[in-house]
């Protein structure tokens, strides 16, 4: 059983994820939340145990993806889209993609929340492929103050992944790299 | 599905132009298992990113734990009910459970309890005085007076002293645990893990400054041409002038290996004593390697930043095999390993740990080299 404290933290952590990764499936805002409310709280009763985070958030992943699946199923409401929803969900290549870009929205958010407010709206909008003199007059600030700001925010965020990184690389010595795949399946 | 989340990772960093020559490696060769990595479109990234301004974090709380509260009093409801199937599915489950558990798939007394052992000085007098890392003491000789200093994680020796006879204390850093100390001369000296350095109190005029290591430290020697500096470990001798310098010489280890960061040192048998001719002179980047085996020589070339990581408490692995990786481990952080995985034992890794505890240096570990683990009190037992 979990504990409330640590629940909540990694509520905090994916929460918001998991609804965007809902959002792919149900049009309606309030069905996803409502699912993936649904999965921490059956999470909060199961009596499972997970070795580590890695296999938690698997885990969250994969239980939001069933319930999406169960409620396109069981939808009376006839939704032309509803086929290739299935047909999308059964898919695991594209399950990983998905569960990939939700996954670097995720890290970018919690880095770029870390930025001063300026900076974080700069990143924003750079990230959505404005160019710096677009974000400039978006934000109503001089062409010059937006590229000093982006190039400190972007230094932080590269210090950030490259500290944070646990792994920084984990390759096998050449010879055994050619006798041994990268990871085993599992 | 767990190296996606690495994987995640690994594209953020190339988008912030971050990656190392080896993850630039491991992306590609993921990409060829993983068409879809090359197709990652941060347009909509960045779009997922606007919509999580739209998402109440605290409300939606509040609705898990009334989900919560509402379907443990369905629970209740189930359990009240007297149908003897019920019964049954439950024993078929607890069977169940109990198979699990013997097949190790639970891990519920897999908690880590690693010890607290202490930091530890022998006196002059013999006598053994325990070093509270979060306190501060006064180190006092038999006449009374003041010989140094300790604050936190540093004891300082104070340089006034005078001394007729060789006076000498042992400091001893056990496993889990890094200490710092100034000398009476003013050298600095880091101790890593597992680490214990006999000195004197305070080092006689016209004689070599000599100390006695096992273990692994870092050396900042105080420049003083007329005493030469001497570390004794184990079956060498490094004589030097003022610099610095790590020595590693576990016992668990191979070899007692020197890395020179500055200056110059000699190295030489402690059978011996120093000439200048014969002992193994090393340039700043290099390092001189003992072999304790064959008791030879090995000079090479050193990557000065593997070798002193550890007294920020980081750890840099460089095609390190699994076994010493596993010795490095168990000094930084006071644990036992049961190794029941024999192949993982030959294969090398290079990886880089800053700052991480125990938990999480397994948590990448097992995950990159594929393996299992779990905890009992002070030892982590892994399994393929």
């Amino acid at each position: 059983m979990f504990t409330e404290s640590y629940l909540k933290a990694i509520f905090d952590t994916y929460y918001k994820s998991l609804v965007t990764y809902a959002n792919r499936f149900l049009s309606s805002h309030d069905e996803c939340e409502d699912v993936v409310q649904e999965v921490f709280a059956d999470l909060w009763q199961t009596e499972n145990n997970f070795p580590d985070e890695i296999s938690l958030k698997s885990y969250l992943y994969k239980t939001s993806r069933n319930k999406c699946l169960n409620i396109i199923k069981h939808n009376k409401v006839k939704d032309k889209y509803a086929a290739t929803s299935i047909q999308q969900l059964n898919d695991d290549n594209l399950f990983m993609q998905h569960v990939l870009e939700e996954e670097i929205s995720r890290q970018l958010h919690e880095a770029i929340n870390t930025l001063p407010i300026r900076k974080k709206e700069i990143i924003k909008l750079s990230l959505k492929g404005l160019k710096n003199k677009e974000v400039a007059e978006n934000l109503n600030i001089k062409l010059q103050t937006v590229k000093t700001l982006k190039s400190q925010a972007y230094k932080q965020l590269r210090q950030r992944f490259k500290n944070l990184s646990i792994i920084i690389s984990f390759l096998i010595a050449h010879k055994m790299k050619l006798e041994h795949p990268l990871k085993k399946p599992n | 599905m767990n190296t996606i989340f690495h994987i995640s990772r690994l594209i953020i960093k190339k988008k912030l132009d971050v990656l190392t020559p080896a993850e630039k490696l491991q992306l590609k060769e993921l990409k060829k298992k993983y068409p879809f990595l090359s197709k990652t479109d941060f347009t909509k990234v960045s779009d997922t990113l606007s919509s999580y301004d739209t998402i109440d974090k605290d409300k939606a709380w509040k609705n898990v734990v009334l989900k919560a509260e509402q379907s443990k009093s369905k629970q209740k409801n189930l359990f009240s009910n007297k149908s003897w199937i019920k019964y049954a599915a439950i024993a078929v489950l607890f069977l169940g459970i109990g198979f699990l558990f013997q097949q190790g798939y639970f891990s519920t007394n897999s908690t880590l309890d690693i010890p607290n052992e202490f930091i530890t000085l022998e006196l002059e007098n013999g006598s053994t005085k325990i070093i509270n890392e979060d306190g501060t003491s006064e180190l006092v000789d038999k006449k009374g007076n003041i010989i140094g200093n300790q604050k936190g994680k540093i004891l300082v020796y104070d340089t006034t002293i005078t001394n007729e006879t060789l006076v000498y204390n042992t400091l001893t850093v056990p496993y889990g645990k890094r200490f710092e100390i100034q000398l009476s001369d003013g050298t600095r000296v880091h101790l890593n893990a597992g680490t214990s350095l006999k000195y004197p109190v305070k080092f006689i005029k016209g004689q070599n400054r000599q100390v006695f290591l096992k273990g692994e430290a870092f050396f900042d020697v105080s420049t003083d041409a007329k005493h030469p500096f001497i570390v004794n470990a184990e079956e060498i001798n490094i004589r030097v002038l003022g610099t610095q310098f790590n020595v590693s010489s576990y016992l668990e280890d191979e070899q007692i290996t020197t890395v020179l960061l500055e200056g110059s040192v000699g190295v030489y048998s402690s059978n011996e004593t120093y000439n200048q001719e014969t002992a193994t002179l090393l340039n700043p980047g290099f390092k001189a390697e003992w072999n304790l085996k064959n008791h030879e020589i090995k000079v090479d070339k050193a990557d000065t930043e593997t070798h002193t990581a550890w007294m920020e408490g980081r750890l840099i692995l460089n095609g390190v095999p699994f076994n010493d990786i596993l010795k490095k481990l168990e000094r930084q952080y006071n644990v036992v390993f049961i190794n029941n995985d024999k192949a993982l034992e030959n294969r090398r890794f290079t990886a880089r740990f800053d700052v991480e505890n125990i938990h999480q240096v397994m948590q990448s570990f097992s995950y990159s080299a594929s393996f299992t683990y779990k905890f009992d009190s002070n030892k982590i037992i892994i399994n393929p």
